[in-house]
């Protein structure tokens, strides 16, 4: 081990935690003060990142991070555990990292398609809502439990992926993306117009999720701390949010992740590699769909109510901001995109007007000064060679 | 012996031209020069082999089996690679990650195999990238040094050796170059058609060779075939068909 | 009843073309679809608004010549405002990214049309509210014998006429027209022959949005009540439509928008609650196009040149 090297490891040991530790404190700040604390928080990380971008630092941080895996990983859950316990005293805020979460898991969908494969897709809403509705509906009407409910999501999230994908995934460029929007446009208009599915007045009454026979809709209570219904359902969503990021990072350096970026640069290359264009797509747009049901389900069995206003194109373009600000490609980007963009959307409510306009300005913006967003994407490189 | 490739009344239609016109070729275990004049097919030809394009009309038989209308993934993954006449290699990505690429088509794991077997994944992956560097160190040394570099960064004449790197790591029985020394100086050529021909004995495997330079054609191809305007107007030795007089006359644009 | 449904579909269709034309005549400079288009037709509305019921310039118009020419003074009016638009939207969310992936023009002019109708949204007196537009055109039947075709309907569609046969001409007969249709075809080869594409690109923005100004009144004048937001499913229609027909091909866009409206005004009209699926019927037929006859309609099936 060179004399750098070891260096990283010891200050990385002290550094890497505190950095968790200090993030944690900054979206704490966040989510509980007014929207321009929020803004600022964002503004500052920008900074922070684009001047430590040109110093090195974050290169280094990624350094001492990956030499200090363990411990900093432990950090993390630990903070990510207590976390909502100090936030216990508003159930609003416990609220939005429960949203923060779903969102997440959907924008960590939509990047197998927009930030692996370069093409745009406009229906994640309308997967997440086809989630949404089949967990809603299996419960609601046929009495199931809920987890059953997930795990009908799941399997039609993943059937109308490749029902869907299809027409898609013949195309590409901007067909592929007025498919999307078809795909997206005839979801909305055939549920609002389905009574079955409850039609423009939604689905209510949807049961929530319980766990060794307690229902996660109950308040809980730690040595005498009563602790909010909403912190079971923030454990539930980061607990799979982070199997999805394990998930979604094991691809990104498979050969399947590889192949998704040669798609993205140059088809016929790909094709010329022996990649199936077709199979590739469809994998990438199925498996995004499944992850944007998982989320629909528990969103589903937490607001306990979903109508289609939950799903539509507006959402959907939401959606692609996550993916855009947070940096394409990188899981934990996306994840900070997500997480970052609903908060700032929940301290919008005040200003509802705006609220469209804010997210077309935050896309342009984002496109023009740093389209590779926050964490944007990084390098493979493969444990066991040395680095260059 | 054998026959590795046969094309018959090879055709392509591109709005009224005839890019491949009946074009009938066989090629054993050889080295075959494609030449001809700018525009007379020779891409086009590649092209249709590679299945980028579909045939109008004819077929194409590979080791003995019709893939005319197989797609471009599948005919790398029996066999036949190719390179670009325009190097493309996917800039955003680094010189591993584009060898990596080449081998796509011989890895085995299953997408969900990478989710829930990550040892079975280490263990291809671990195998796969020494085969990359390995084929890479055998072109040039320095690129394993610089295996995490992005293309971006990497000079032409590095970026046709790992073309062609990307295109041996599979091991394919055909290898297409189309124009492999194109923008590049006498000495850079001449490293390069010395590595193919080291490659040639070593491993025996098949090229089809599109090259402007005739020096370069006269060294390594053991049989050479002439395009014009989409047909084949001569084929033979080197030596035959730089006598033929409809050759001279396509080449010198009659 | 028929005759009645099928004046329905051709007027709807005259409300899609020229958006479609729009994206047309775009995409063919570009090679990118630029999705703000429907929300640039529907600011041309809300211009003709600002005009005549805002700043009263058509009072003052009125005053001075007779009808058709206030009427023409004001809609050219609103169409030069909208060009000038469409030639800002050029320069702020489409110029950066040339060159660049075609993931952000796409991303870009989606966001600015959004922008657009939230500001109309916003900043228009009573922005977000239903708005009646004026009614310029007379609702009187032109021939007592023949009901459904009112002075309205009839100058709707003889001025989509009169719109594409000026196009026509221009892209046919003049200079600057052919040096459009020549880039459309083929990018590399017309900057090989000299021809300035950044001036092909302003003169295209300027046209387009000159016809999307146009496009406004008319869609105003039939719908006679406009919403902000409305440009959204303009857009959307508006790019089937020119998709179904043959994307970059100007007739094509025409052919395209008259098939979707056929198609939403029969499924609503013979189809049992069909009103509800309309606006499916147009999708569900894009994306029949796109997977049986990509080219489109009249559009030409190239093999992409490796
Ligand atoms: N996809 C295509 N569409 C239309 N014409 C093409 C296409 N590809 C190649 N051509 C035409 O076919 C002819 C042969 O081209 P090519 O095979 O590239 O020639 P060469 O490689 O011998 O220089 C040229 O006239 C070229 O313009
Ligand atoms: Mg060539």
């Amino acid at each position: 081990m060179t004399d750098r090297q070891t260096h990283l490891q010891n200050t990385g040991k002290f550094v890497a935690p505190l950095g968790v530790l200090i993030f944690f404190a900054a979206m704490a700040l966040a989510i509980t003060m007014n929207l321009w604390t929020t803004l600022a928080v964002v503004v500052v990380l920008t900074a922070l990142l684009i001047f430590g971008e040109k110093r090195g630092f974050v290169e280094t941080a990624y350094k001492m991070v990956e030499k200090n895996y363990k411990i900093t990983v432990a950090v993390f859950v630990a903070a990510l555990l207590l976390f909502p316990i100090a936030l216990r005293g508003n159930s609003y805020f416990l609220h939005i990292l429960v949203i923060a979460g779903i969102y997440a898991m959907v924008a960590l969908g939509l990047n197998f398609q927009i930030g692996s494969m370069g093409q745009v897709n406009f229906a994640p809403a309308a997967m997440f809502g086809i989630g949404a509705y089949t967990s809603a509906m299996v419960s609601v009407h046929y009495g199931a439990s809920p987890w059953l409910g997930m795990i009908a999501a799941v399997i039609v999230t993943a059937g109308m992926g490749v029902v869907f994908g299809f027409p898609a995934l013949k195309t590409r460029g901007f067909y592929f993306s007025l498919v999307t929007i078809a795909v997206q446009t005839i979801f909305v208009l055939l549920v609002v117009n389905t009574d079955w599915l409850g039609g423009p007045n939604g689905i209510p009454g949807i049961p929530a999720f319980s766990l060794f026979g307690r229902s996660l809709k109950q308040t809980g209570n730690l040595f005498g701390m009563l602790l909010p219904y909403q912190i079971n359902y923030i454990y539930l969503t980061f607990f799979l949010l982070i199997l999805l990021i394990i998930v979604a990072r094991r691809l990104y350096t498979s050969r399947f992740g590889l192949a998704w970026n040669a798609i993205e640069e140059d088809e016929i290359v790909a094709a010329t590699q022996g990649i199936n264009l077709t199979k590739l797509k469809l994998l990438s747009f199925s498996i995004g769909s499944v992850f944007a049901g998982i989320a629909g389900s528990i969103y589903a069995h937490y607001t306990s109510f979903i109508g289609t206003e939950d799903f539509d194109f507006n959402k959907s373009l939401i959606l692609i901001c996550m993916v855009l600000l947070g940096g394409m490609d990188n899981p934990v980007g996306v994840t900070l995109g997500a997480v970052l963009l609903t908060v700032i959307d929940e301290k919008l409510r005040v200003f509802a007007d705006y609220r469209m306009l804010m997210y077309s300005v935050i896309l342009i913006v984002v496109l023009v000064v740093r389209a590779q967003g926050l964490l944007p994407k990084r390098n493979r490189t493969y444990p066991g060679t040395e680095e260059g | 012996m054998d026959t590795l490739l046969k094309t018959k009344d090879l055709t392509i239609n591109f709005g009224g031209l005839l890019a491949v016109n009946k074009v009938n070729c066989e090629m054993n275990n050889e080295v075959l020069g494609l030449i001809g004049p700018n525009g007379s097919g020779k891409t086009t030809f590649l092209n249709l082999i590679s299945g980028i394009y579909n045939a109008t009309d004819g077929e194409i038989e590979f080791q003995g089996r019709n893939i005319t209308k197989l797609q471009a993934s599948d005919i790398r993954s029996i066999g036949i690679a190719r390179t670009f006449q325009t190097n493309r290699l996917c800039l955003k990505l680094t010189v591993l990650d584009n060898m990596l690429l080449g081998l796509f088509s011989k890895q085995q794991i299953r997408w969900w195999e990478t989710i829930f077997n990550q040892k079975k994944h280490h263990l291809e992956l671990r195998v796969n990238i020494d085969k990359c560097l390995h084929v890479l160190s055998y072109f040039n040394e320095e690129l394993v040094e610089q295996k995490y570099e992005l293309i971006d960064t990497i000079p032409l004449i590095d970026r046709r050796r790992i073309e062609i790197a990307r295109a041996l790591v599979s091991d394919p029985a055909l290898l297409l170059l189309d124009e492999p020394t194109a923008g590049l100086n006498p000495q850079e050529t001449h490293s390069i058609v010395e590595d193919l021909k080291k490659i040639r004995e070593k491993t025996g495997i098949s090229m089809i060779f599109i090259e402007h330079d005739m020096g370069v054609i006269s060294t390594i191809a053991d049989r050479v075939v002439v395009l014009n305007a989409g047909q084949i107007i001569a084929e033979g030795s080197f030596a035959e068909v730089s006598k033929n007089e409809e050759v001279r006359s396509a080449y010198l644009g009659s | 009843m028929l005759y009645a449904q099928i004046i329905n579909a051709v007027m709807l269709g005259c409300t899609y073309s020229l958006v479609a034309i729009g994206f047309s005549l775009f995409f063919g400079v570009l090679d990118t679809v630029v999705f703000c288009t429907g929300d640039v037709a529907i600011f041309s509305s809300f211009s003709v608004v600002l005009l005549v019921q805002i700043t009263a310039l058509y009072a003052l118009l009125i005053g001075l010549f007779n009808p058709f020419f206030s009427i023409l003074i004001t809609v050219l009016l609103a169409a030069v405002i909208t060009a000038a638009l469409m030639v800002i939207m050029y320069q702020l969310v489409i110029k950066p990214f040339e060159n660049k992936s075609s993931l952000m023009p796409l991303l870009s002019t989606i966001a600015a049309g959004i922008a657009l109708r939230e500001l109309i949204g916003i900043f228009f007196p009573q922005g977000r509210n239903p708005r009646s537009f004026p009614e310029l055109l007379s609702m009187e039947r032109i021939f007592e014998a023949l009901p459904g075709i009112s002075w309205r309907n009839g100058i709707i569609i003889l001025a989509t006429i009169l719109i594409v046969a000026l196009l026509h001409w221009f892209i046919n007969k003049t200079k600057i027209g052919l040096s459009i249709q020549a880039v459309s075809q083929n990018r590399e080869a017309a900057t090989m022959v000299g021809i300035n594409r950044n001036l092909v690109i302003y003169v295209t923005f300027i046209v387009g949005g000159l016809i999307l100004g146009f496009s406004g009144f008319l869609i105003g004048s039939y719908y006679s009540v406009i919403r902000f937001d409305l440009g959204a499913s303009f857009g959307l229609k508006g790019f089937s439509a020119a998709v179904v027909g043959g994307l970059g091909n100007l007739y094509g866009a025409i052919v395209g928008s008259m098939l979707i409206a056929f198609a939403e005004v029969f499924v609503s009209a013979y189809i049992p609650g069909g009103t509800a699926y309309a606006g499916i019927a147009a999708f569900v037929l894009v994306l029949l196009f796109i997977l049986f006859k990509p080219e489109g309609v009249l559009g030409s099936r190239s093999i992409e040149k490796v």
